[in-house]
């Protein structure tokens, strides 16, 4: 047994390309699922961090228009367990494009609430100085590195309210690297401060609070203004994390993608390794070795190369993660909130799943081979072919088993048409059972090749074309793994570029105004009057409309609500998914609601169906005329006259401003002339196309993650096609070293091997289309639909299949020529020496 | 089951058939053969190429198994046993001859003649090991790999290996098919030293090296045509 051990581990030595290849397939493929995993996590956990730092484990906040007056009463007469913030954004020039956050604390009463802030960590020092010195702030040292700024220094700031100057009085010492996370780009200030910056006096952004069980919420809220209102905090986490969960749930469908590849690349890796040794373990076999000392060899050596693999893949992986991390922190700041999620959060879940994989998974995927391998007859062991013509006979079981798995798949898919799980499932068995169908369309597409390769290439091609043919079974699957690698990347092409198109018509068609004024979205007061009276009285306006964003309480939480009016053109900009039979402009600006389709998707609301919001304590009804295409909210909003608005809610605030231009007059000089001229502080001044470019711009930035994975799984495929290519290769050594021999040029040799990888890469790429294109359509269908609530028009980019076919016969032409070039250089004489 | 006794054959063939598929056809090999093969006894079987010769040293082996009829080894009716089963004989009974010496490439020279020990479970290896190196002449060349060891030295390695577990029965598939004259008289002569009163089965194509046989055995599309007597 020794022996046998033995000789079955030089065999690793005497091929060690074959071997590391087998290690970078499998850990590439760890790597991938592991950083993917990594970044979900970690950016999770930043999320969640930041929230318990800035909020602190509180149970119930307030929300709404608190006055100073109100918290003293909750505090002081009732004796409750509270906490007032004042924040928002502030910008600085020293910050270039990032924004500030200023956080409004009232520290005394944070040092002795019983909830665990951060704050609480501020030295008894600085808290003095805080209170006792006006316009002071504390930010950590992270911060102040980051901006160049000292202890001591002046730091001009602006926000909504004008321009003020801050003095930093001194360093926050964070008490872990989470908080220090989250508390980035923080200015800690005291109440009044915060107040007076941004133009809050006498009111409070929030109050948080800590209730134990006695507390009587009820009686809370009966006593609270009609504007104010008291939430669960723990429901409130739900929600915001709700936000971040449909890009997680993206995230998560393109590791899942990673780890199909990863997968078909460790069966193809661990198949290879115990195939290539058919001669060796037929000879042993033939010797007396039994099926148990070949099956006991086999599982060690897969168990090593999963081990090593396992580590490298570990490794490989957390330095993946940091990149991705970058790219995920990128996304969600852009989507959702300013979070900077570079910890990288190694969990011991994501441990054990590199194991399993690395481990587990490569071994029980290698159990097919190890079983066929051992159980073959010793004499058919050292007569390949004989194998390989079981192989082929088992492709039509392989059909029904694929017709089988697409019928499940597609089953699943349409039972529950709600569920993310249940839908990648399904998706997941579709393409599986595509897959299946590999092997007899590589037979039936050889077959077809065949004579047009004689034609055009002579013996040499159909060469080719038969040693391509000489492992079926091997072939096919290469063949699979770069096919559903090039897949994967079709289908998020198409996907990404469906999506891009469909948000690019919809923004041409929704952005009917010539120039828009903008506010930044915290500001309460929105665009100041003057300029509303400016927009007025300037010369080239044929009109204008005004717009408000708000968020208004419902039954569950708070709906967002854009009051609009901004003409009737623009409102002929809405793209309706359904709609009323009625006159909609009409009914809409006679007090009815039009809804974004993702809320009509997360709410089940159909058209007839009413909204209702809160106006205070009293619920207003909006019956739903229309369904609108939207893709600028996940969560859907619900958008109403500007009118109605103003005469429910009593708010004339101002969010944006559309401007429709008289025909022929310059755009820039009304632009140029309005930024001028504005007075709001912060608001922004658009072009059309500035703003159409804008969005596409914050598109393609939270896209970008996608295609460092779709690079990733093009990556894992290559290695797995070099790998296979170099097996098939090594196998016929023998026949290229004799056809050197007999009078075939380096040249020529290089040219059949690369011709026959060449082949495959081209059936790989032909193969991915359709399996590409429906993974595009079911991620668009069933995926996006489902944790978007988006329909978007799938667009069949030519470039992107040509694309995909181009790439697959380029790398596996890399692949071959890399392996075929070490082989067919060799002299004769050298590679006919020693060979058996 | 009864003990073998030593006029019994140790290799009974009884009507056996074989057959390849060769795509869409089927190929029959051997034909209702029949043979006794006596214990001691060095039998040749001769034949063209194609008649069958190796599937029939296979099929003694127990590497492959007949279609129909049964191959006896001693008292064990091998297409009756179980994988495992045969695969204890021919580790325990049998040592094989390869024409093409199928060594291992990953081992040493005295590793490949060590390895049947090995599998047998047998003390006191290198001694056996150092002897029959010695008789096959190569003992200076026990740290060397296969691949440079010359064809006639890689195939006396192999009969070392058939031999160094002491088994009844030898099988040698053309064992100097792949040398030159000279060389295939030196490796016959090595194996005539080796295999002393143990039983061998020899398939070649060759009437001279078969003249070396007890006993000759013409097979002819797929079936015996009489078994000769040589010595």
């Amino acid at each position: 047994m020794k022996i046998i051990f033995l000789s079955w581990f030089r065999e690793i030595l005497r091929r060690p390309t074959l071997t590391i290849l087998s290690i970078v397939g499998v850990a590439l493929g760890i790597a991938t699922v592991v950083a993917v995993d990594i970044a979900n996590e970690s950016a999770k956990r930043s999320f969640l961090a930041a929230n318990e730092t800035i909020s602190g484990s509180t149970t119930h906040r307030f929300t709404g228009r608190i006055t100073d007056e109100l918290y003293r009463h909750l505090r002081v007469d009732l004796g409750l367990d509270v906490t007032p913030v004042v924040e928002g954004l502030i910008e600085s020039d020293r910050s270039n494009t990032t924004q500030l956050r200023l956080y409004g604390v009232d520290l005394l009463a944070e040092i002795s609430a019983s909830s665990n802030y951060a704050w609480r960590e501020v030295s008894i020092e600085n808290a003095a100085t805080l209170l006792s010195n006006p316009f002071t702030v504390l930010v950590t040292r992270d911060t102040a590195n980051s901006l160049g700024w000292s202890v001591g220094q002046e730091i001009p700031v602006s926000s909504a309210d004008g321009d003020f100057k801050l003095t930093l009085i001194g360093l926050l010492e964070p008490a872990n690297p989470l908080q220090a996370q989250s508390l980035r780009f923080v200015l800690l200030t005291d109440i009044a401060t915060a107040q007076s910056v941004l133009g809050k006096q006498g009111y409070l952004s929030v109050i948080h609070a800590l209730f134990d069980e006695s507390v009587q919420i009820n009686s809370i809220e009966a006593f609270l203004p009609d504007d104010v209102y008291i939430e669960s905090q723990i429901g409130q986490s739900d929600s915001q994390a709700a936000l971040t969960r449909a890009f997680q749930i993206n995230l998560t469908a393109l590791g899942l993608l990673a780890f199909m590849v990863a997968m078909f690349l460790i069966y193809n890796t661990t198949s290879f390794t115990i195939t290539r040794r058919q001669r060796h373990i037929g000879m042993i076999r033939a010797l007396g070795a039994l099926q148990r000392d070949i099956v006991l060899c086999a599982l060690l050596e897969v168990l090593i190369i999963g081990a090593i693999a396992t580590i490298i893949g570990l490794l490989v992986g957390i330095q993946l993660s940091t990149f991705l991390l970058e790219l995920v922190e990128q996304s969600i700041a852009t989507l959702y909130f300013p979070i900077l999620a570079d910890i990288t959060v190694l969990s011991f879940v994501t441990i054990v799943k590199a194991i399993m994989l690395g481990i587990g998974a490569t071994i029980l995927l290698a159990l097919p081979a190890i079983r066929k391998i051992s159980s073959t007859a010793p004499s058919i062991a050292i007569g390949r072919s004989q194998v390989e013509t079981q192989s082929t006979d088992s492709g039509s079981k392989l059909f029904v088993i694929g017709c089988s798995l697409a019928v499940l798949g597609t089953l699943v898919l349409l039972g529950n048409q709600q569920s993310i799980v249940l839908g990648f499932f399904g998706i997941f068995l579709v393409v599986i059972g595509y897959l299946q169908l590999i092997p007899l369309m590589t037979d039936g597409l050889k077959r077809l090749l065949r004579p047009i390769v004689k034609r055009i290439f002579g013996v040499q091609g159909v060469m080719a074309i038969r040693a391509f043919s000489s492992r079926p079974g091997q072939t096919s699957t290469t063949i699979a793994v770069l096919c559903l690698a090039l897949s994967a990347t079709v289908g998020v092409d198409i996907m990404v570029s469906s999506f891009r198109q469909t948000v690019d018509e919809w923004l041409t068609s929704r952005l009917r105004g010539d120039i828009y004024i903008t506010t930044p979205s915290q500001s309460d007061s929105g665009l100041a009057s003057v300029d509303v009276e400016l927009l007025e009285n300037l010369e080239g306006i044929a009109s204008f409309g005004l717009a408000k964003w708000a968020e208004i309480p419902d039954a569950s939480g708070t709906t967002t609500v854009f009051a609009v009016d901004y003409g009737e053109n623009a409102f002929n900009g809405f793209q309706f998914k359904k709609k009323a039979d009625v006159d909609l402009w009409r009914e809409f600006n006679a007090g009815a609601a039009i809804v974004s389709e993702p809320y009509a998707y997360r709410n089940s609301i159909q058209i007839g169906d009413t909204v209702d919001l809160f106006i205070g304590r009293k619920s207003v009804q909006f019956p739903i005329v229309g369904v609108f295409f939207d893709y600028s909210s996940d969560q859907g909003i619900v958008a109403i006259h500007r009118d109605t608005y103003v005469r429910l809610f009593n708010d004339h605030t101002i969010s944006s401003a559309a401007i429709f231009a008289k025909p022929e007059t310059d755009l820039q000089t009304i632009a140029d002339t309005i930024e001028q001229r504005v007075l709001t502080p912060r608001a922004r001044v658009w072009r059309n196309q500035e703003l159409h470019d804008a969005s596409m711009q914050i598109f393609d930035q939270t896209f970008a993650i996608t295609y460092v994975l779709r690079t990733l799984a093009i990556i894992v495929a290559f290695v797995a096609v070099l790998s296979a290519l170099a097996t098939l290769q090594i196998e016929r050594e023998r026949e290229l070293v004799v056809l050197r021999t007999i009078g075939f040029t380096v040249r020529q040799n290089w040219s059949i091997a690369s011709f026959e990888t060449g082949v495959m890469g081209l059936l790989a790429g032909i193969f991915s289309l359709p399996a590409g294109i429906l993974m595009a359509w079911l991620l668009i269908w069933v995926i996006e639909q489902r944790s978007f609530g988006w329909t978007m028009k799938m667009q069949l980019d030519p470039l992107i299949l040509i694309g995909a076919v181009t790439l697959s016969v380029v790398a596996a032409l890399i692949a071959g020529a890399i392996v075929a070039w070490r082989k067919v250089r060799k002299v004769p004489a050298m590679a006919l020496q020693g060979m058996d | 089951m009864t003990e073998a006794t030593e006029n019994s054959p140790i290799v009974v063939i009884k009507d056996v058939s074989k057959s390849f598929l060769e795509g869409d056809n089927c190929r029959p090999v051997l034909s209702n053969i029949n043979a006794h093969f006596k214990r001691g006894s060095f039998h040749a079987v001769i034949g063209r190429s194609g008649s069958g010769k190796s599937t029939l040293l296979n099929l003694i082996a127990g590497i492959d198994l007949p279609d129909s009829g049964i191959v006896q080894i001693n008292e064990s009716v091998i297409n009756k046993i179980s994988e495992n089963e045969r695969t204890l004989l021919r580790r325990n009974t049998m040592g094989f001859i390869f024409q093409f010496f199928n060594l291992i490439p990953s081992l040493t020279v005295q590793e490949n003649v060590r390895l049947p020990l090995d599998l047998v479970g047998i003390d006191n290896q290198q001694e056996r090991v150092t002897n029959i190196l010695e008789l096959v002449g190569l003992k200076d060349r026990r740290n060397d790999y296969p691949e440079v060891l010359s064809g006639g030295e890689q195939q006396r390695v192999a009969i070392a290996r058939a031999v160094v577990h002491e088994p009844e029965l030898l099988l040698a598939d053309e064992p100097t098919g792949n040398l030159d004259y000279d060389t295939a008289s030196q490796v016959l002569e090595v194996l005539r030293d080796a295999v002393q009163q143990r039983t061998l089965i020899l398939v070649t194509h060759s009437r001279e090296i078969a003249s070396h046989a007890d006993e000759i055995w013409p097979l002819r599309y797929g079936s015996f045509d009489y078994p000769e007597s040589e010595s």
